[in-house]
C-alpha cells in the first residue's frame, strides 16, 4: 500500500470538512461559491470525475473504471480520488458505479453556470470612479505586512528585546491556541514564547500557514457556537473574489461581519477607512485561499526572495551567509544562529553551540532546524550533495544529544522479595500493567512508576492476604 | 608538562607563567634529566616550540616589547572611526531586526547599483572582508585580496578576509601603492568603501615601504628616496648613535671594535647630554661633541646637509633619487625596531643583479624541473622588481615549499645559508637542491653535529640548523670555525625553513649574526598560538604570498583529505579515575582509553586492508610505546636511536609489510613519508592548531594523490566526555577555516566483530588501568619533548643522556612493578623494532656489499 | 519486600561516574543499580542535574566570537 493518496493527502480544510456531518456539508454546498471552492481545490483526478458527472442526470451513477488507464498507480490515484469524493459527501459509490449527491450537484452547476440570487460571491462595491482604487500592489503590500507582523511577532518574541509591536489579543489567543506559541509562565501572562510547533509552522509556506490558522479558528468559531457554514462559506467567498475588486458589506451575515473584523487582523481583509465598515477590499492573502499552488502567494519580493530562492549559504566552518534583507527571515535565523553583522542585502552569522543550544532549549528540533537551512538554502548550495555540510549537520543533531543524557522517571523501587517466584509474579503483574522501567531478575529489584504504584502495592497486599 | 588551561579560561593568562622559566632550573638534575635538557640554555627547538605554542605559558622575555612593534597604523581605532561615519547614516534605517547586531548593522551602506556583478563586502569595524567565492572574478579578486589583507577563512563559497595594519605593510612592500588599493578594492565593493576603511588603509600605508635597510659592500644602509623621512629618522637619538658616519672614523671605529659596548655608552651619555636640545640643537652626528644651542633654523639645515650633504663622501647614492646613511652592524635591530616605533618599519631588499661585490654562485634549475603556478606567482611576489624582497611565503606542507626556496636561491644565484630544524631535514634539503639544481656536491655543505663542511669556490650554499647556528656556547674548535666562516661572509641569501616553529630569540641570534642580504622564511602555518607573528614580521619581513588549501587540493597540488574525530567512550573504570586523579594523569587516562585502543587498532586494521600507509602519532611516550608494542608496530621516538629511526622508516617506505608505524611528536615536521596516506592521531598536544595542521600535512604530499578518486584520511581519537574533546575542537579551527570538515564517528562499524580486538575482557582493561595509574611522573610528559628534535653536541648529550636514563627507568619500573603482568607482557611485545633490526642485520652484508664497494672507489676517485 | 520511593535515572555510562563522584560530596544517591541506572532522592534532582550540565560543559570549546 502506497500510502501516496491517503485522505490526509486531503487539502486541510478538506480533511475538516470530511469530519463533519453530511447535513453541514449539503447545507454548505447549497451556495455555489462553496461548491467552486470545494471543486477548485480537489486534485485533477478527482476534478475530472465530477466534471465527467456534473452534467448526467443519471440515477443510478456511472461505472468510470474503464476511463482508468491500467496500471497500479493510475488506479490507487482514481480509487483515492473516489474515496475522498465520497468523504466529502460530493458523490457516493456503490458496486463500482459513482453517482454525484444532488446538494453538490445543483451548487456547482448555479456557480459554473451563473444567476441566480445567492450572492455567495460577494457584492461588488460599486464606485464612481477608479482614481481612488487601491492597486493590487498596494493591498499586496498590505497583507504582507499583516502576515509578516505575525510571523515577526512569533519568531522575536520571548526575547527580552523583542522589539515587534504585538498583534492584537485575537490573534495571540489563536496563537496560543493552536499551540504555536506558549505563555511564559502562566496562562494569564501577556508574554508568550514560540513553541516547537510554532518554528514547524515558520517552516510552511504562507498559504499552508495560512490554512492552519484559518482551520483553528473554524475550530474555535465551532466553539463560539458560530454556524459552521456561515464560516466555512464565507471564507469560500473570499477565494472567489477578484483581486482590487471593493466589496460591500450589506449581505453578509453578522457571524460573517464578526469574522471580517478578524481578518483584518491577519491582512485577508482591508478596509480603506477603518471607520467604513460598508465595504471592504479582499487581499491577496483571501482571494488565493481555495487556489491549490501552495506558491499562489507569491507576487511579493520577499516571498519571491524567500519561498521561489534560497538565501542561505552555510560553509564547512559553521558560518552563515544569508542573501536577505528581510526582517522576518532575519529574525527566524536569529532563533538559532549568532548574528555577526548585516549588509543591505547579507547577513552573516555562525551557527554555534549557544546558538543550537538556545533554539533547543525553546522546543526547536535539530531536525526543524536543518530542514528550515536545507529548505532556503542558497542556489549555490545546490551544488554540494547533500545540500547542507554533513558535518555541521552531524554537529547540530549531536549537540542535540547532549541534552539526552540523563533522563530521569519518579516512582518506587521494589526489592527484598522473600522468593524468586514472589517477585516473578509480580514482576509479570507489573508489567502487563505496562508501568516497569527497570528490573533485575538476578537482584530482584525492579522499578515501578510512579502511577503504577498503587496498583502493584494493592496487588502484592491481595496475594499477602490470600496465602 | 602541566596543562595550563582550563575549560573556562583558555585564554586567560596563567600564574605560572613566570614560573616556568625559573621551575625547571631548579628541577634541573640528574633525577629528572628530561627537565634539564630542554632548559639548558641551548634553547632546543622543540621545546621552545612548545612554549610558544601553549602561548600563555610563553615568556614574554623575549619580546622585545611587542607593544612596541606594531605600527602606529596598527593602533588606529576602525571601529571608533566606523562608529563615528555610522551617526550620521543611520536612524531611518533601522528596523525591527536592527538591534540583534548592535553596532554591526551596516545596512546604512546603500548597494552599488550594479553591485551584483562586484564580488565583496567590506566590513567598516573589524575591517574584514567578505568575498563571494562563485563571482566570475573570484579569482583575480582573491590574488588582490592575498596580497592586501590576512586570509580568515576560505571554505567552499564565501571567503573572509581581514586588513590588518602588517597586511598592508606586505602590500605595500610587494609594490603596490595607496590609492591603487583604495581604487580596486572599490572597483570590487558592493558597497562604497567606508570613509573610515580608506583613511585606515592610507593611514597604514603612508609611510611603509619608504624605508629601505640595504646591504652593500658588507655595510648596512637604510636608505630612502623621501630625504625627509631620513632627517626624521635621524633625528631620533637612537637611530642617530646608530649611525655610522664615514668621515669620522671614531665612530666607526667604535662601531666595529672590540670594546664596542663600552664606547656605546660613552656615545650615548653624550647624546643624553644635549637632552631635550636635541630637538631644536643636534650635533653633528658622529662627532661626539655636543653642540651647544643653534638656531632651529639651522639644525634643520644641519640634519639635511648630513643626509643629503653636499659633502659626496657621507652619501651613498645609487641614483638621483635615493639617499641612505650607514648604521652599525651591531646596530641593525635597535634601528628596525625605532624605525617601528617611529612608523617607518624597515623593508630588506637586495639589489642582486647589481652586486659586484659578492661572487655569483653558478646555480640554475635543472631543465626538467617545473615550477607549478602557484610556486611561480610567491616567487613573483619575492621578486616583483628585480630585486629580491625580504619575507615569508606561506605554502601548505607537501605544496612543495622545497623548491620555491630553491628557485629563488638559484634567482640570486650568490652564496646561500639555509636553515631548518632538524638534522633530517638538513639533509633532505641537500639532496632537494641536487635533485632539482644544477649544484654540484663541491658547492653545497652542510653544517650539524656530525658534519662541519665548507664549500669550496667563492660561492656556495650551506645547509644547517637554527640551534647549530644560534648556538653560543660551548662551542668544540670545529664549530667555532664553522662558525667563524658563517659569520666572517656576507651571504646573498639565506633560507629559514619552518619559520613558525623558531622562538624569537633564536631568530634574532641568527638574524643579527649572519650577514645576509635577502630572507625567505618559509612556513605551512602562520598560525602561532602565542601571536609571534609580530616578531617574525619584524624580523623576516612582511608575509609575500599565502595559498588557498582548497584551492590546491582542487587542482591536485596537494592530496584530497578526509577528515574525522572518532569519539571513543571512557570505559567506567577508566573514568571513574578520571574523574578523581590529576590533570596531568587524567591526560594519560583518556590516552590510554582502551576504547581509544581498540578504535585505534581497528581503524590500522581497516587502512591496512585497504592498501594504505598509516602514520599513528602520540605526544605522549609512555602511550605511543604502549600502542605500538600492543599492537606490535614499529615506532620512532626521541629516544630511537639514529640506526634504529632510519631502519623503521626505511621499512615503512619500502617493506610491504610495513605498513604502520607509530611516532612521537618527532615526526610532526621534517620527517618527510610521501608513502603515507593516512594519520590517525591518539594523543596531540593540547588546543595546537598548528600541530593539527602539520600533522594533516604529512598527507598533503601522498604519492598517490593523482590517483582517480584518491582520498587521504586523517583521524583524531578523542576520548569522549574529557578534556580531550575541547583541545580537539579548538586544533581543529584552522584546518576548518581552510575549508576542511570534521566528520565525527561515534561508532565505528564491525568494531566489536573483529577477532583480536585488544582489551576486550574487564580483567585486560583493569590491567591497562593499573598500569596507568602507577606509570611514574615521566610517563605524564605530553609536551613532547622527547629530544629528537634536538640538534648540534648539545643534543647528542642530551640524547645520550636521555637513553641512560629510559634504561634507568624500565629497570625501575620493572621493579616497581613486579608481578603487574601487563609490563612484562608489554616486555614480551616490543618486537617490532627488534624485528626489523634482525631482518636488517641478516640483509645487511648483500645490500651493504654494494654500497661499501661503491664508497671505497668513490674515495679512491 | 519493601518499596522505596525515589527518582531513576537513566543515563550512559560516563555520566554515572559523574554522578557517583558528585555523590561522594553530597550524597543523593539511594542505590546504584547498574552502569546506566541510579535511583536518586527526589528533592536532589534539580541539583544534580544542574551540577552535571556545569561538569559536562567544561569539554566544549566555543568558537571565538567575532
Amino acid at each position: 500500500m502506497s500510502g501516496t493518496s491517503q485522505p490526509d493527502q486531503l487539502p486541510p480544510i478538506h480533511s475538516f470538512l470530511t469530519t463533519r456531518p453530511q447535513t453541514t456539508l449539503s447545507r454548505l454546498y447549497a451556495r455555489p461559491s462553496a461548491c467552486l471552492a470545494v471543486f477548485r481545490l480537489l486534485d485533477d483526478v478527482a476534478r475530472q470525475i465530477v466534471m465527467s458527472l456534473l452534467w448526467l442526470d443519471s440515477k443510478t451513477g456511472v461505472d468510470l473504471t474503464a476511463w482508468v488507464s491500467p496500471s497500479e498507480t493510475a488506479r490507487k490515484h482514481y480509487t483515492a480520488a473516489v474515496l475522498g469524493l465520497v468523504r466529502l459527501h460530493i458523490a457516493k459509490e456503490g458496486s463500482g458505479r459513482i453517482l454525484i449527491l444532488p446538494a453538490f450537484q445543483a451548487g456547482l452547476r448555479r456557480a459554473l453556470t451563473g444567476g441566480g440570487e445567492h450572492r455567495s460571491f460577494g457584492v461588488p462595491y460599486l464606485t464612481a470612479g477608479g482614481k481612488d482604487q487601491m492597486t493590487t500592489e498596494q493591498l499586496d503590500d498590505y497583507a504582507l505586512e499583516r502576515w509578516e507582523s505575525i510571523l515577526h511577532f512569533m519568531v522575536s518574541s520571548g526575547s527580552s528585546i523583542g522589539r515587534v509591536p504585538p498583534p492584537s489579543n485575537a490573534v495571540i489567543y489563536l496563537l496560543r491556541r493552536s499551540g504555536l506559541m506558549a505563555s511564559i509562565g502562566g496562562e494569564r501572562n501577556p508574554d508568550s514564547r514560540i513553541t516547537s510547533q510554532g518554528f514547524q509552522f515558520l517552516l510552511e509556506d504562507s498559504h499552508t500557514q495560512l490554512w492552519d490558522l484559518l482551520l483553528q479558528y473554524l475550530a474555535m468559531s465551532e466553539d463560539q457556537g458560530r454556524d459552521l457554514v456561515e464560516v466555512i462559506g464565507f471564507l469560500f467567498m473570499l477565494g472567489s473574489m477578484q483581486l482590487g475588486q471593493e466589496y460591500s458589506t450589506e449581505n453578509l451575515s453578522d457571524t460573517q461581519k464578526v469574522m471580517l473584523q478578524d481578518f483584518l487582523d491577519y491582512g485577508l481583509i482591508y478596509r480603506r477607512d477603518p471607520e467604513d465598515h460598508t465595504r471592504f477590499y479582499p487581499t491577496r492573502l483571501a482571494t488565493t485561499l481555495t487556489s491549490t499552488s501552495s506558491l499562489a502567494f507569491t507576487s511579493s519580493k520577499h516571498e519571491k526572495a524567500a519561498s521561489s530562492e534560497g538565501f542561505i549559504i552555510l560553509e564547512t566552518n559553521y558560518r552563515l551567509y544569508a542573501y536577505t534583507e528581510n526582517p522576518l527571515q532575519i529574525a527566524v535565523l536569529n532563533l538559532f544562529i549568532t548574528l555577526h553583522s548585516r549588509f543591505e542585502n547579507l547577513v552573516v552569522g555562525r551557527l554555534t553551540r549557544e546558538s543550537i543550544k538556545g533554539a533547543l532549549a525553546n522546543g526547536i528540533t535539530a531536525d526543524q532546524i536543518i530542514s528550515y537551512l536545507t529548505v532556503h538554502a542558497h542556489p549555490m548550495m545546490h551544488k554540494n550533495n547533500p545540500i547542507l555540510p554533513v558535518t555541521v549537520q552531524d554537529q547540530i543533531r549531536l549537540w542535540e544529544l547532549e541534552n539526552n543524557r540523563l533522563q530521569s522517571d519518579n516512582g518506587y523501587l521494589y526489592e527484598d522479595f522473600n522468593s524468586q517466584g514472589d517477585f516473578d509474579l509480580v514482576l509479570s503483574y507489573a508489567k502487563q500493567l505496562d508501568v516497569v522501567l527497570w528490573e533485575s531478575r538476578e537482584k530482584r529489584k525492579m522499578f515501578v512508576r510512579e502511577d503504577g504504584h498503587e496498583n502493584v502495592r494493592e496487588f502484592i497486599r491481595r496475594r499477602a492476604e490470600a496465602s | 608538562m602541566p596543562p595550563k588551561r582550563s575549560a573556562e579560561g583558555s585564554s586567560a593568562p596563567t600564574p605560572t607563567k613566570r614560573q616556568r622559566r625559573g621551575l625547571p632550573a631548579q628541577s634541573a638534575g640528574l633525577d629528572n634529566p628530561q627537565y634539564d635538557v630542554p632548559l639548558s640554555d641551548d634553547e632546543p627547538l622543540e621545546d621552545l616550540d612548545l612554549v610558544s605554542d601553549v602561548g600563555d605559558d610563553a615568556s614574554s622575555t623575549d619580546n622585545i616589547a611587542a607593544d612596541s612593534l606594531i605600527p602606529r597604523g596598527a593602533k588606529l581605532n576602525l571601529s571608533a572611526l566606523a562608529r563615528k561615519a555610522r551617526q550620521y547614516e543611520r536612524g531611518a534605517r533601522a528596523d525591527l531586526v536592527s538591534h540583534m547586531f548592535g553596532d554591526q548593522d551596516f545596512a546604512y551602506l546603500q548597494l552599488k547599483g550594479d553591485h551584483t556583478s562586484r564580488p565583496l563586502w567590506i566590513d567598516p569595524v573589524d575591517g574584514h572582508i567578505i568575498l563571494e567565492g562563485f563571482s566570475p572574478i573570484a579569482e583575480q579578486a582573491q590574488d588582490f585580496l592575498v596580497a592586501i589583507s590576512e586570509p580568515v577563512s576560505r571554505p567552499s563559497f564565501i571567503h573572509e578576509y581581514k586588513l590588518t595594519a602588517y597586511s598592508l605593510y606586505a602590500a605595500v612592500s610587494v609594490g603596490l601603492e595607496t590609492e591603487d588599493i583604495i581604487e580596486v578594492l572599490n572597483r570590487l565593493s558592493k558597497v562604497p568603501l567606508p570613509e573610515n576603511v580608506i583613511s585606515y588603509i592610507r593611514s597604514c600605508t603612508m609611510s611603509y615601504g619608504k624605508v629601505k635597510l640595504v646591504l652593500k659592500h658588507n655595510k648596512y644602509f637604510v636608505e630612502s628616496t623621501h630625504p625627509e623621512i631620513l632627517q626624521t629618522l635621524l633625528r631620533d637619538q637612537e637611530i642617530r648613535s646608530a649611525r655610522v658616519v664615514p668621515g669620522s672614523g671614531g665612530a666607526y671605529e667604535v662601531a666595529n671594535g672590540a670594546n664596542g659596548g663600552k664606547t656605546k655608552k660613552l656615545l650615548h651619555s653624550t647624546e643624553t647630554g644635549s637632552g631635550k636640545g636635541s630637538k631644536a640643537g643636534t650635533p653633528a652626528p658622529g662627532s661626539g661633541a655636543a653642540t651647544p644651542m643653534q638656531k632651529p633654523g639651522q639644525a634643520e639645515a644641519d640634519l639635511f646637509t648630513s643626509v643629503v650633504g653636499v659633502d659626496q663622501d657621507e652619501i651613498e647614492e645609487d641614483d638621483e633619487n635615493t639617499v641612505s646613511f650607514q648604521i652599525m652592524d651591531d646596530k641593525i635591530d635597535d634601528v628596525k625596531k625605532r624605525c617601528h616605533d617611529l612608523d617607518f618599519p624597515v623593508l630588506e631588499e637586495y639589489d642582486f643583479r647589481n652586486d659586484t661585490v659578492n661572487a655569483n654562485l653558478d646555480i640554475d634549475l635543472k631543465p626538467i624541473t617545473v615550477i607549478r603556478p602557484y610556486q611561480e606567482k610567491s616567487l613573483s611576489k619575492m621578486f616583483g622588481n628585480g630585486r629580491a624582497r625580504s619575507g615569508i611565503i606561506v605554502l601548505p606542507c607537501g605544496a612543495g615549499k622545497t623548491l620555491v626556496g630553491i628557485t629563488a636561491a638559484c634567482t640570486i644565484k650568490k652564496s646561500t645559508l639555509v636553515l631548518c630544524t632538524s638534522t633530517v631535514s638538513v639533509m633532505q634539503w641537500k639532496q632537494q637542491f641536487m635533485q632539482w639544481s644544477n649544484i654540484t656536491d663541491r658547492q653545497i655543505s652542510v653544517f650539524t653535529a656530525e658534519q662541519k663542511e665548507k664549500f669550496s669556490g667563492a660561492a656556495g650554499i650551506v645547509v644547517s640548523t637554527y640551534s647549530m647556528v644560534a648556538n653560543t656556547r660551548n662551542r668544540s674548535y670545529e664549530s667555532q670555525k664553522m662558525m667563524d666562516f658563517l659569520t666572517s661572509r656576507e651571504w646573498g641569501f639565506i633560507l629559514l625553513d619552518e619559520v613558525h616553529v623558531v622562538p624569537a630569540q633564536m631568530f634574532r641570534r641568527v638574524v643579527t649574526t649572519i650577514k645576509a642580504h635577502a630572507k625567505l622564511g618559509l612556513t605551512a602555518t602562520l598560525v602561532r598560538e602565542d601571536n609571534k607573528i609580530d616578531d617574525l614580521n619584524y624580523m623576516i619581513g612582511p608575509k609575500l604570498y599565502e595559498a588557498n588549501w582548497m584551492d590546491l587540493a582542487a587542482k591536485g597540488h596537494i592530496a584530497n583529505v578526509q577528515c574525522a574525530e572518532v569519539w571513543c567512550p571512557m570505559t567506567p573504570e577508566f573514568y571513574r579515575e578520571y574523574l578523581r586523579e590529576k590533570p596531568r594523569r587524567r591526560m594519560l587516562l583518556y590516552c590510554m582509553n582502551p576504547n581509544k585502543f581498540q578504535a585505534c587498532q581497528f581503524l590500522i586494521d581497516y587502512h591496512e586492508r585497504r592498501g594504505d600507509k598509516i602514520i599513528v602519532f602520540s605526544d605522549n611516550v609512555f602511550a605511543l610505546e604502549a600502542y605500538a608494542k600492543k599492537l606490535s608496530k614499529p615506532f620512532i621516538h626521541g629516544a630511537t636511536a639514529q640506526v634504529e629511526r632510519m631502519r623503521v622508516l626505511q621499512n615503512f617506505q619500502h617493506n610491504p609489510v610495513v605498513n604502520t608505524i607509530f611516532l612521537s611528536k618527532v615526526g610532526d615536521t621534517s620527517i618527510d613519508l610521501p608513502e603515507a596516506t593516512c594519520l590517525i592521531q591518539i594523543s596531540s598536544h593540547f588546543g595546537s592548531r598548528r600541530q593539527e595542521a602539520q600533522r594533516l600535512g604529512r598527507i598533503l604530499r601522498a604519492k598517490r594523490r593523482n590517483d582517480e578518486g584518491f582520498n587521504a584520511f586523517f583521524y583524531s581519537l578523542v576520548s569522549k566526555d574529557t578534556q580531550e574533546m575541547y583541545y580537539s575542537t579548538k586544533r581543529q579551527q584552522f584546518l576548518i577555516d581552510q575549508g576542511y570538515a570534521f566528520k565525527v564517528i561515534t561508532q565505528l562499524e564491525g568494531l566489536h566483530q573483529m577477532s583480536n580486538l585488544v582489551y576486550k575482557t574487564p580483567s585486560e582493561q583493569i590491567e591497562l588501568l593499573q598500569s596507568v595509574l602507577i606509570a611514574n611522573e615521566s610517563a605524564l610528559d605530553f609536551s613532547g619533548s622527547d629530544l629528537m628534535g634536538l640538534q648540534g653536541e648539545q643534543g647528542q648529550k642530551a640524547r645520550k643522556s636521555a637513553q641512560k636514563y629510559e634504561a634507568k627507568r624500565a629497570v625501575g619500573s620493572l621493579g616497581a612493578l613486579s608481578g603487574a603482568q601487563h609490563m612484562s607482557y608489554i616486555e614480551r611485545n616490543k618486537t617490532a623494532n627488534r624485528q626489523l633490526a634482525r631482518e636488517a642485520n641478516s640483509n645487511r652484508h648483500k645490500l651493504f656489499k654494494k654500497r661499501d664497494v661503491a664508497k671505497k672507489q668513490a674515495n679512491a676517485g | 519486600m519493601k518499596a522505596y520511593k525515589g527518582a531513576l535515572l537513566t543515563c550512559d555510562a560516563a555520566v554515572k561516574q559523574i554522578l557517583l563522584m558528585m555523590d561522594e560530596s553530597e550524597k543523593f544517591i539511594i542505590q546504584d543499580l547498574d552502569d546506566t541506572h541510579l535511583i536518586v532522592q527526589m528533592d536532589q534532582l534539580e541539583r544534580v542535574q544542574r551540577m552535571l550540565e556545569v561538569e559536562l560543559e567544561k569539554n566544549t570549546y566555543s568558537l571565538d566570537p567575532q
